[in-house]
Formats: C-alpha cells, sequence, structure tokens
C-alpha cells in the first residue's frame, strides 16, 4: 500500500535542517502503523510527506504503486482527496460548518450531489456515535466528539489510507481511549491502512505494528 | 514603549508592508482630497480679497448700490461729508480680450481728477518725463497695463489690444506699463487701468458709478465717517469697507463651499473605517504575542498603548503623504473651482498659484493623524483586555465570534430614532441642527450596518451553498465568522456607496424639478445678452436696443429684464425685473402659494413681489406680508404676492414689476432681451438676423431656448462633477479596503484554507471560495449601500439641502444608478480579489495547517 524509499528532508536556512535522513519502510494493505519517536525526531514530517502535504528533498512515496512525489499539484490533490483520509491532533474542522456538513465537506469537494453527499455524512457520523449531533458547531462539541467529526471526515470518500497525527493528543484520556477504539473498529470494518503518529504507547499497542525514528532516521520497524 | 516598538512593532511593519501600505494610502487619499478642497477654496477667498485689498488702495471705504450702481450725484453728498479727504468713483469690470490667450482682464475706470490721492501708480520706464501718468488716460481709447501682463503678451506701448465691450468689440492702445507691485499686481496680473468716462461707455454704464472709494482724514474714527455717510447717503446704499465686500461675495458661494466640504469629510471618514479594519485584523493576528507580552509582564495600559502608537505612526505618514498630495491636485481643483464659481455664481477670480492656507494644512494633517487614533482606538483597548492564558493555549482560539454586540444595536436604534425626531421638529430648518442631523443619522447607521450586514452575510449562505457548492458557503460563512472585520470593510464600501446614491438622488431630483420648471419658466425662443456669462453680468443693453429689436423680422414680442444680486437679510438673492404684462403673457411661474392670476393686479405697477420658494424657506416669507428692499431712491416696502418654484439662485429671488424698479432704483438698463417669435421663424435665422444687425454697433450673445436649457443643465452637472470626483475617491479608498480586508481574510483563514488543501481542495476551488468571498462583501455592501442611500438620499433632498439653500426637491430615486451600481462593484470586489487569491494558494499546506 505505501511504500517510503530513501525519504529525505532538508530545511535549507541560515542553517540546514535535516528533518528526515533515508527513511525507508513498507506499510501493507489493512495494517494499522504506530510512528513513534521523541520530539524533532520527524514524526510528523514523515506523515505529511506520505500524505503528499509536503515533499520530500530526496527518495520516493508510492501509495497503491503510484508514485506521488512526481505528481504535479493538481494530481496530487486529487490523490489526496481519493486515497487519503487526514486526522489531525487540533481537529481541524472548519468552525462555521456543523458535524454534518465538516463531514460532508470532502465529498462536495470531489463534486458529490447534495443528497449522496449528506447520506454517506449522516451515515459516518452515526457510526461514530454521534447521530444526535449532527447540527451541532465544533465549539459546541466536545473534543472527543469533534475528533469523532474528523475521523468520520476522514472516511468520507472511503479512502484506502488514513493518516492520524496525535489523534488523543488533545484529548483526555477516556476520551483517548474510545478515539482508539473507534480507530481500530473502522479500520478493521474498512480494511482501511493507517499511519498514525503518536506518543502514546497505549495508542501505539492497538496498531499492528511500530516504527521509531530518531533524529530523523529509521530506528526500528522497516517492515 | 520605545523598546516594544523597536522590538515588536517594526518587526510587524516589515512583514505586513503591503497591507500597512493599503491602510496609508486610505489615509493619505482621504487628507489628499480634504486637503485639496480646503487649499482650492482658500485660494479662492484669498484671489478674491487679494483683487479687493490691492485695488482698495488708500480707501478705508466704499460707498455702493449693489449692482445697481450709484448715480453721478452720489459723488458730491459723499464729498460733502466731514471727515471724508478723498472721494473717487470707480468702474470695475471683468472683460475678455478679443485675443483669447490673453484670457480675463480686469479693468479699473478711473478719474483721473482724484485717482492719485487713492492709489499708487509706478510706471515702467522714463518716469521723470512723466509728470502726470494719468493725463495720458484722457484720450478715451487709453489703457494702462501692468507689467506681468504686458510681458505674457508681448505688448509695449503704443501696442494694441482689442476688448470685447458691450459695445463691440474695441481696440485700446496702451499708453503706460505699471510696475508689477501693488494694485498692479491684483488679478494675477491680468489688470489695467482706463478713464472712468470710456468705461462708462464700452460697459454701458450710462451715468452710474460702480462704487465710490472714499479716504478719511487723519486721526479720524472710520466707523465715525461710515456712520456720517450713512446718514447722508440714506438707506439705499452701503458703505464699508472694502475686505466687507468681499464677505458679500463670499456669502453667495456658501451652500457651493459647504458641499464641498462634508464631501471631503465623507472621504476622511471612510479613511477611518480603514483603519479600524485593519488593526482589527491586526490585533487578531497578533493575540499570541500579545498573550506573551502580557505573560513577560508588559501591562493592559502598555499593550493598548502600542496599538496606538502604531497607528499613530501610520496616522502620521499618511497625513504627511496626503498633505502632500493634496498640494499636488489642489491646483486643479482650484482651476475647476474657479469656473464652477464663474458659470454659477457670476464671480470672476483670477487664480494661478494654489494658496496653502497654514491653518487648513496643518488642519488636514491633524485631521487624518486623528482619523488614525479614533480608527484604532476600540481594537487597541480589545488589544489590552486580551487574556494572555487563552491566547497562549494553541487550538483555544479556533472558536467563532458570538456574533452582534446587541448594545451597539440599541444605541444605533435609538440614535436612529433621535434623528428622525430631529428632523421633525421645528428647529428642523436651522443649519445647525441639519447637520446635527444629518451626523446623527450617519453615525446610526454606521452602529447598526453590522447587524444588517450579519444578517445580509446569512441570508446569501443559503443562495451561495445552492449555487456554488462547498466553495459558496465557505465565502458566505467567513462573513459570519468574522463580524467585525467584515462589517469594517462592508461599513466602508456602503459609505461610499451611499453618498454616491445621496449625490445621485440629488442629481436626479433637481434635473427633474429643474427641467420642470424650466419647461414652464424659460420658454422665450431666444434670449439675448449684453455678456457672454450668464451669471456673470458685467455688460448691460440699454432700454432703447428693446425698440431695435422689435424691427427684426421674426420678432414678435421683447421683454426687458434686469438682473442684479442685492443685499437682503445677509444673503444676496437675485432681484429680477421684468414687464409684467408681457412676462405673464409668456411664462406660466409655477406657483407654491398664491396664483397666477393675482400677480398682474398685484406686480404691475405696484409693489408687489414674486418671490421664489427658497428665498421663502430661507427667510420664512409668505404670502401676504411684507419685505423691506433697499435702493438708491430709499427703502421701500414689497407685498409677496406669490411664491414661484425659480432654481436660478441658490440665494433666492425677487422679481418685481420693470417699471417699478427703473423708478425706485433709476436704473432703465437690460441685461437680456428675452424675445417671442412669430409663427413660421426658426429661431436661428432670427438670431442671425439680429447678429448682423448689432454687428458693427455692440456685441450680442444669443441663444436659442434650446441652448439655454443646455446651458442650465451643463452649469448643474458641473456643480455635481467636483462632488462626484470626491465621492469616487472614497469609493477607492473603500476598494483599498476590500483589497486589505480579504489579505486579512486570507491570514486568519490560513488554517482553513490548509485544511481545504489538505482534504484534497483543488487550487481553482480555494480561489473560488476567495473570490465568492469578495462577491458576497460586494453584495452586502451594495445592497447595504442603496438602502442607505435611499433613507439619507429622501433626507437631504427634502430637508438637509433645504436648511442650507430654501430648496427641497420631490424625491426620486435614482434607480438606473443604483442598479448600475450592483454589477460595478461585484466586478471591482472581484478583481479586488485576485492578489489576495493568488497569496493564498502560494502558502504551503504544511504551513498553513501549523497555522494558529
Amino acid at each position: 500500500m505505501v511504500d517510503v524509499k530513501n525519504v529525505t528532508k532538508r530545511y535549507d536556512g541560515k542553517r540546514v535542517v535535516h528533518a528526515l535522513r533515508g527513511v525507508s519502510f513498507r506499510v501493507e494493505t489493512g495494517e494499522m502503523v504506530a510512528t513513534m519517536g521523541p520530539s524533532g525526531s520527524g514524526k510528523s514530517t514523515l506523515l505529511n510527506i506520505v500524505g503528499g502535504l509536503d515533499r520530500p528533498s530526496e527518495g520516493t512515496v508510492a501509495i497503491d504503486d503510484t508514485e506521488i512525489t512526481s505528481l504535479d499539484d493538481n494530481r496530487l490533490t486529487r490523490l489526496r482527496r481519493e486515497k487519503i483520509g487526514f486526522v489531525f491532533q487540533f481537529f481541524n474542522l472548519l468552525p462555521t460548518l456543523n458535524a454534518l456538513e465538516n463531514a460532508a465537506l470532502p465529498l462536495h469537494l470531489a463534486g458529490r450531489s447534495r443528497r449522496d453527499a449528506v447520506a454517506r455524512a449522516s451515515g459516518l457520523l452515526e457510526l461514530v456515535g454521534l447521530k444526535d449531533r449532527l447540527d451541532h458547531l465544533p465549539d459546541e462539541l466536545s473534543g472527543g466528539e469533534q475528533q469523532r467529526v474528523a475521523m468520520a471526515r476522514a472516511l468520507a470518500l472511503s479512502p484506502p489510507l488514513i493518516l492520524a497525527d496525535e489523534p488523543t493528543g488533545n484529548l483526555d484520556s477516556k476520551s483517548g481511549n474510545e478515539i482508539l477504539s473507534l480507530f481500530k473498529q473502522l479500520q478493521q470494518q474498512f480494511r482501511t491502512t493507517v499511519i498514525m503518529v503518536t506518543h502514546d504507547p497505549r495508542a501505539a499497542a492497538f496498531c499492528d505494528r511500530t516504527i521509531t525514528l530518531h533524529d530523523g532516521q529509521l530506528v526500528t520497524g522497516e517492515e | 514603549m520605545l523598546t516594544l516598538l523597536r522590538r515588536v512593532s517594526l518587526a510587524e511593519f516589515r512583514r505586513h508592508l503591503l497591507r500597512n501600505f493599503l491602510t496609508v494610502m486610505g489615509i493619505a487619499l482621504g487628507v489628499a482630497i480634504f486637503a485639496a478642497t480646503r487649499s482650492a477654496n482658500s485660494s479662492l477667498k484669498a484671489s478674491l480679497h487679494d483683487t479687493i485689498d490691492r485695488i482698495a488702495g488708500k480707501a478705508v471705504l466704499q460707498a455702493s448700490a449693489g449692482q445697481a450702481g450709484l448715480p453721478e450725484s452720489a459723488l458730491e453728498e459723499v464729498r460733502s461729508v466731514a471727515g471724508v479727504r478723498a472721494a473717487v468713483p470707480v468702474i470695475e469690470a471683468v472683460v475678455r480680450s478679443a485675443d483669447s490667450a490673453q484670457g480675463n482682464i480686469l479693468i479699473l475706470g478711473v478719474d483721473m481728477a482724484g485717482e492719485r490721492s487713492m492709489r499708487d501708480y509706478v510706471i515702467e520706464g522714463d518716469e521723470d518725463a512723466i509728470s502726470d501718468p494719468l493725463m495720458f488716460l484722457a484720450q478715451p481709447d487709453s489703457l494702462l497695463i501692468s507689467g506681468e501682463f504686458a510681458a505674457r503678451n508681448n505688448l509695449r506701448e503704443d501696442s494694441s489690444i482689442e476688448l470685447i465691450t458691450a459695445v463691440g468689440n474695441k481696440s485700446f492702445t496702451v499708453r503706460g506699463i505699471m510696475k508689477p507691485q501693488g494694485m498692479a499686481r491684483a488679478f494675477g496680473g491680468n489688470i489695467a487701468v482706463m478713464d472712468i468716462y470710456s468705461a462708462q461707455y464700452v460697459f454701458s454704464r450710462g451715468q452710474i458709478f460702480d462704487r465710490i472709494d472714499i479716504a478719511i482724514g487723519e486721526g479720524l474714527k472710520t466707523d465715525e465717517v461710515q456712520r456720517r455717510l450713512e446718514e447722508k447717503l440714506g438707506p439705499g446704499y452701503k458703505v464699508e469697507p472694502p475686505l466687507r465686500r468681499g464677505k458679500q461675495t463670499e456669502s453667495l458661494m456658501e451652500a457651493f463651499s459647504h458641499g464641498l466640504f462634508i464631501s471631503s469629510i465623507i472621504a476622511l471618514t471612510i479613511g477611518l473605517f480603514l483603519i479600524f479594519n485593519a488593526f482589527s485584523v491586526n490585533v487578531t493576528e497578533r493575540r499570541v504575542q500579545i498573550g506573551i507580552l502580557r505573560a513577560l509582564g508588559v501591562t493592559r495600559a502598555q499593550v493598548q498603548g502600542l496599538f496606538l502608537v502604531e497607528s499613530l505612526l501610520l496616522g502620521i505618514v499618511g497625513s504627511a503623504a496626503g498633505v502632500v498630495a493634496g498640494m499636488l491636485i489642489g491646483r486643479g481643483m482650484m482651476m475647476f473651482l474657479s469656473q464652477v464659481v464663474e458659470q454659477i455664481h457670476g464671480v470672476q477670480v483670477h487664480m494661478d498659484r494654489l494658496h496653502i492656507d497654514p491653518f487648513w494644512t496643518t488642519a488636514s494633517f491633524l485631521m487624518g493623524t486623528a482619523a488614525s487614533l479614533v480608527g484604532a482606538w476600540l481594537p487597541a483597548r480589545a488589544a489590552g483586555r486580551v487574556d494572555p492564558a487563552v491566547a497562549l493555549q494553541k487550538g483555544k482560539y479556533q472558536q467563532l465570534f458570538l456574533g452582534e454586540n446587541r448594545r451597539r444595536r440599541w444605541a444605533g436604534l435609538a440614535l436612529l430614532a433621535a434623528s428622525l425626531t430631529l428632523g421633525a421638529t421645528p428647529w428642523a430648518n436651522s443649519v445647525r441642527i441639519q447637520v446635527v442631523t444629518f451626523v446623527v443619522l450617519f453615525v446610526s447607521l454606521a452602529l447598526l450596518a453590522p447587524t444588517f450586514s450579519h444578517l445580509l452575510a446569512g441570508l446569501l449562505r443559503g443562495p451561495m451553498k445552492l449555487f456554488f457548492g462547498a466553495s459558496g458557503q465557505l465565502a458566505a460563512d467567513s462573513l459570519i465568522q468574522a463580524p467585525r472585520r467584515t462589517s469594517a470593510t462592508v461599513s466602508a464600501l456602503m459609505f461610499g456607496l451611499t453618498f454616491v446614491l445621496v449625490m445621485a438622488t440629488f442629481s436626479v431630483s433637481v434635473k427633474s424639478s429643474m427641467m420642470r420648471w424650466v419647461d414652464f419658466s424659460i420658454n422665450p425662443d431666444l434670449f439675448v445678452y449684453a455678456s457672454n456669462s450668464l451669471s456673470a453680468r458685467n455688460f448691460q443693453f440699454p432700454a432703447s436696443m428693446a425698440g431695435e429689436l422689435k424691427q427684426v423680422e421674426g420678432v414678435r414680442q421683447v421683454d426687458s429684464v434686469r438682473i442684479l444680486n442685492i443685499e437682503f437679510n445677509d444673503k444676496a438673492p437675485l432681484l429680477v425685473s421684468v414687464e409684467t404684462d408681457q412676462y405673464l403673457r409668456r411664462s406660466t411661474p409655477i406657483m407654491e402659494e398664491g396664483r397666477v392670476d393675482d400677480l398682474l393686479t398685484g406686480m404691475m405697477g405696484r409693489n408687489g413681489a414674486l418671490i421664489s420658494n427658497n428665498l421663502a424657506r430661507i427667510h420664512d416669507i409668505h404670502r401676504g406680508e411684507w419685505i423691506t428692499l433697499d435702493s438708491p431712491t430709499g427703502r421701500h416696502r414689497f407685498e409677496v404676492v406669490g411664491v414661484q418654484a425659480d432654481y436660478t439662485s441658490d440665494n433666492g429671488s425677487i422679481v418685481i414689476d420693470r417699471a417699478v424698479y427703473a423708478r425706485l432704483w433709476r436704473d432703465d438698463r437690460v441685461d437680456v432681451y428675452e424675445l417671442m417669435l412669430a409663427p413660421g421663424y426658426k429661431p436661428d435665422q432670427v438670431k442671425r438676423e439680429i447678429q448682423k444687425r448689432f454687428a458693427a454697433s455692440r456685441n450680442v450673445f444669443i441663444l436659442t431656448n434650446q441652448d439655454m436649457r443646455g446651458e442650465i443643465l451643463r452649469i448643474t452637472d458641473q456643480f455635481f462633477i467636483l462632488q462626484y470626483v470626491q465621492l469616487m475617491v472614497a469609493i477607492l479608498v473603500a476598494i483599498l479596503g476590500i483589497i486589505n480586508s480579504l489579505m486579512v481574510s486570507i491570514t486568519e483563514r490560513k488554517r482553513e484554507i490548509g485544511i481545504l488543501r489538505g482534504l484534497g481542495g483543488e487550487r481553482r476551488q480555494v480561489r473560488k471560495a476567495i473570490l465568492l468571498e469578495a462577491v458576497c462583501v460586494g453584495l452586502v455592501a451594495v445592497v447595504l449601500g442603496i438602502a442607505g442611500g435611499a433613507i439619507m438620499g429622501y433626507y437631504s433632498v427634502t430637508s438637509f439641502g433645504a436648511a442650507f439653500n430654501g430648496w427641497v426637491f420631490p424625491y426620486q430615486f435614482p434607480a438606473a444608478i443604483a442598479l448600475s451600481l450592483i454589477p460595478g462593484v461585484v466586478a471591482v470586489s472581484l478583481l479586488a480579489a485576485w492578489y489576495p487569491s493568488s497569496l493564498a494558494l502560494r502558502t504551503p499546506i504544511v504551513e498553513a495547517l501549523a497555522y494558529e
């Protein structure tokens, strides 16, 4: 599913910062993989590159045999829309859209009809336990509820790959556990590949395996 | 504070150079318009005073009888008054040279006998050989010209100049050239001196002087001599210091000056919104920074002070730039103003140098700076109140505004009610009350604008979502999400549009009333003028010319009309004398009080007056009441027999019978002959005939009825052009606000844009959302602008304008202009959004997502 080969990321400024140094790994379809490491190890950078939000300085990333690093912006955007779902630490919901509208947003962007988008989004929100919260705005939802909306949104277009950056980082332990359980459940139900960046060993415990980064290099978990 | 400014503010200025530039431009434009208008106005007054002052010479008093002039016999009466050392008669007129390149020339007709006691003449050349230069002027075709005029036009002694006079084009010979000092510099140096009796002839004055200049004995009090002269001459005459005459002329232009002042204040006010907008967003953007500063020990007051100092610095830069720009555009405005003033009010001034009034220059600078501080006050206060704990927590600020400020809404409604109530009170006729009412109405709309803006944005959400999908919805949501930022932009544009519509309402309402009035009142087939300006009537015809005109084939009726400005209750209305029976035979006054049928018996041969509607309103006079008019034969009472709609003068008009005028004012001259033609005769044909007949003996300026209507419209349009120019600048300032606001919107919504891009939103979809947001801003602003324009336009034509010039026009909403604003504003909004949208798409997604 995901094939990362020799990915390097440098930031050229007054000083050159090596965020990633020759990272290579594979993730198979249906796997749930935790990416761990101390702060500044390059976890989020790696996730951004895998998700096509950023480009590597060297190396390649392939998703479903499509090498994304050579795609132009428009094709990369379409790939991101169709094949990748994102769940962020700070939820990143649009504050003026309610839960249903946030969850349906990727469907609208993909040009789906309003009826289809609403039906799909409602179903996903029901799945994540927010049937009674469809018309609530983000600031009317708890942190856990907001993250559920984000997860519903991530699944809107049934992407084969979900990337989650510290999904429980902004939640209390109870909510965090609920979210992780939900992740597992959905991953199994939809056979989605999940790559999760986390500090939390409990989150890593939910995953099939863990890859560890340190100072931009892969330390463990190549395969 | 200096440390904060250096370390914090400077970095912020550098980061947002473009935004700060746009903000400064907004202030600069507002200040420039204000400064330019004030300078042009000051130049007009300064030029007027300068001419009067220079020409006055040693005269401390001047006796006159208005535009009717003084009979020659008055001179001896003046000289006989104790304390009068010298009294010399003067005729003063502005004429055109036959060579248009030479322009207008102010001619002073003087009596050589006493002139040297009044003014100094310093002649170029061998002065020893000229013992009394004025002896040259005994020859009727002689002129003394100024050195400046001579140099400009390559003239020397014995050169010829051809002038357009009442008695045809006449050639004059230069007998001497005055050195460029004192009087010779009046009217920009375009001044010439001739013998007074020659002047009486060429200007058709008959045996009339324009005024008598008076010097008094040493040690005597001017007031005392003035009192004696007034007693001697009687009530029909005025005795006053020279500059007082300038004040009278200024009063003619009062309404126009007020209009200019108000328009320029509007431009500045809109700049104020720009500052408010920019700083509101600035505070929002920098809340983390503020939180850090507060955590490090900077007090609330210091934070507030920091933002105020930043706005002060921007205001200083903008105001300074505005003052300089104002000087540059002031010259153009000054030339335009002098044309308009001549055409509307008949006041001819020579303006070639912009007079920089230190008071108004300083005032412009201070107003721009103050506007900056006022605009930034609320945002700076908000900055001081930022909760550092909330500001420093990542993710905590991703909240919607809770929406409208209820207090502001109630205040707006209360002020709206107050302004409507005030406008309906008996005091509403007072100019001061009208200004207060206008300002209160303006402030109430400003306070209510955010409420309506929010409401409209909410209404737009559905249609935008329906027609444009997610992009449309997000665009409308952006307005709702940041009501303060959006409403400031919307308010700025809204006010600009409101005032465009107010001017349009005025223009449409005035024109429609004028055209109706023209249809009823301006119905002669031909107008034969002695002067080539309708309002600057320098020349008159003799009464005998009526007989000659009657003999022209095709002429059925000849009406002799005399028009002059008189002083009446500190205003300068027109006194119009007509042959009542002929006048009423051909025209039907639009009566507001009284009946047309009563006018003939009330006016013909009697002291009856038909007054204009605006005069009636300004002075609160009604039919059946009596007014007192001063004439050279004393004070006379006239019964008001009717009030008519008349738009000739914003000071009003008084129509009386010609025979009565001639008897009481001892003046049978004619300014214009109004001719009715016999059936079958074409106006152009008769016009040519008249021109041929009088070609050898006098200059006649003939307008057909069509020409006259066109001229009236042209003069009306000219009046509005200057106002429109200023308002367009105000709109430009508001457009800068849109660009600024959209750029800031991009910054505020960086994270959202990153989310959209991260979720698979393509560049074109994001650009579409931003462009649609601009369209939403434009649409909301134009709807509110039309509503505001309708309310304030109605108020302006029915109440506000009436307090200044007495006219109440039937309200006509300028529908065509209002509708044309919609696509115009939307198009401009789209253009304004292009650059900000391009900026937005350049931001890397990861950076956008990390943006807080």
